[in-house]
């Protein structure tokens, strides 16, 4: 008796301990989070980019709307964001901070893109951002939430990283909500995830 | 090992395993969702029309935030008025609009036209969500109080709810008083920006 109840209980401990090493917040992998692997395979669209430039950084050909995977990347850091958000008004300048920071290293600049898209945001209100905060990477709008749901975001600002493989498959690799934090510790948790150098 | 002995250690791994479960729910932030109230979907409008474009805008006197009195009539003859009346502190989109207008003054000054943002909560109220609305922690805008008599302008406007709390509506009036532009949205959605720019630059034409 005494035996099979231990027995019993050690594997409730044993499962409880695997609950609390469940990824948190920061840093949480994509099968952790979304719980589905299957929720990797469906496809991330993004609507045409709002000009040349985008579309240059990007490394995109055509013109139109596209799977995440056409972009010319190891990793693509999707922020999801408001104009309609305090916190992502907050971090708007520290967004560009780490666009710049991404972009002034030689080693990284061609690896990783940065991109925005603002839930619930039509193209108008993308550009009343992007104009205030003087933001240069690419912006998206999500009006309908399509992308808000298909990467099951639940808070602005949230910080997604897609790596993109060779063979033209994608994973989400890393996840962070509220603001970036130290810059130098944000990249490197990017890199790691996304296996980048 | 004897009974007792057992007996206690399986209540401790029982606890440890509670309590190392729970963990992981304490532990992450709620950071950005927290003290917003999950309202639901609401019926899209509640109220009847009192005012059409066209009208005189009912002149007002309502307590702002920021502890001055405010009407309407001040700024008669000088600037072009948007009044942005919001359901209610504390719930969704009602956070979300206000946020929005405090990074489009620029949008506002070539209009030569402010905002008045009113709702029927007491200014403590007001004061405390306002100052969450923006990373500086307070508005460019007044935002009024129509609290006491209870939504009596908001009444005035056509725009009072059955449930005591306003609709959330736009009016544009222009520098003579003159209501041009209403939109009584619904109160599940917010409404777009660009509408409400729209309506701006219709100012221009008659002004």
């Amino acid at each position: 008796m005494t035996k099979k109840m231990m027995t019993l209980l050690c594997v409730l401990l044993l499962a409880a301990t695997a609950a609390c090493t469940a990824p948190a917040d920061r840093g949480q992998s994509a099968a952790g989070l979304a719980g589905e692997k299957s929720a990797a395979t469906r496809p991330i669209r993004l609507p045409a980019p709002q000009s040349e430039q985008d579309a240059q950084y990007l490394g995109l050909s055509g013109s139109g709307s596209f799977p995440i995977q056409d972009i010319k990347a190891e990793a693509v850091i999707i922020e999801f964001y408001s104009m309609y958000c305090p916190h992502c008004q907050r971090e708007a300048p520290r967004v560009n901070d780490l666009f710049a920071e991404v972009e002034n290293r030689p080693e990284l600049r061609d690896k990783i893109k940065l991109i925005g898209v603002g839930v619930g945001n039509s193209p108008y209100e993308l550009t009343v951002f992007k104009e205030k905060y003087g933001v240069v990477f690419p912006l998206f709008s999500d009006e309908e939430l399509k992308l808000l749901n298909r990467l099951n975001v639940s808070q602005t600002p949230t910080f997604i990283a897609v790596r993109i493989n060779d063979d033209g498959s994608f994973d989400e690799v890393y996840r962070h909500s509220g603001a970036i934090g130290d810059l130098e510790e944000f990249i490197m948790q990017i890199k790691q995830s996304a296996g980048i150098e | 090992m004897c009974r007792r002995k057992s007996f206690h250690i399986v209540w401790a791994i029982l606890f440890l395993a509670v309590v190392v479960s729970a963990a992981p729910v304490f532990g992450q932030s709620a950071t950005l969702k927290e003290n917003i109230y999950p309202v639901g979907k609401l019926k899209p409008r509640d109220s009847e029309s009192r005012l059409k474009t066209g009208d005189k805008a009912p002149d007002f006197t309502l307590p702002a935030v920021d502890g001055r009195k405010v009407s309407l009539s001040d700024y008669l003859g000088k600037k072009n008025v948007v009044i942005s009346f919001v359901p209610a502190a504390w719930t969704p989109v009602c956070s979300g609009q206000w946020p929005g207008y405090n990074i489009s003054k620029d949008i506002f000054d070539r209009h030569d036209a402010i905002m008045l943002g009113i709702t029927v909560d007491n200014i403590p109220t007001q004061y405390a969500w306002t100052r969450q609305m923006s990373p500086e922690g307070k508005l460019w805008f007044p935002v009024l109080s129509d609290f006491y008599p209870h939504g009596q302008v908001a009444q005035e406007y056509g725009v009072l709810r059955s449930t005591g709390e306003t609709e959330r509506a736009l009016f544009v009036i222009d520098k003579k008083g003159i209501i041009r532009y209403i939109d009584i949205h619904d109160i599940n959605q917010r409404p777009s920006l660009e509408d409400l720019v729209k309506a701006l630059d219709g100012l221009e034409e008659k002004n």
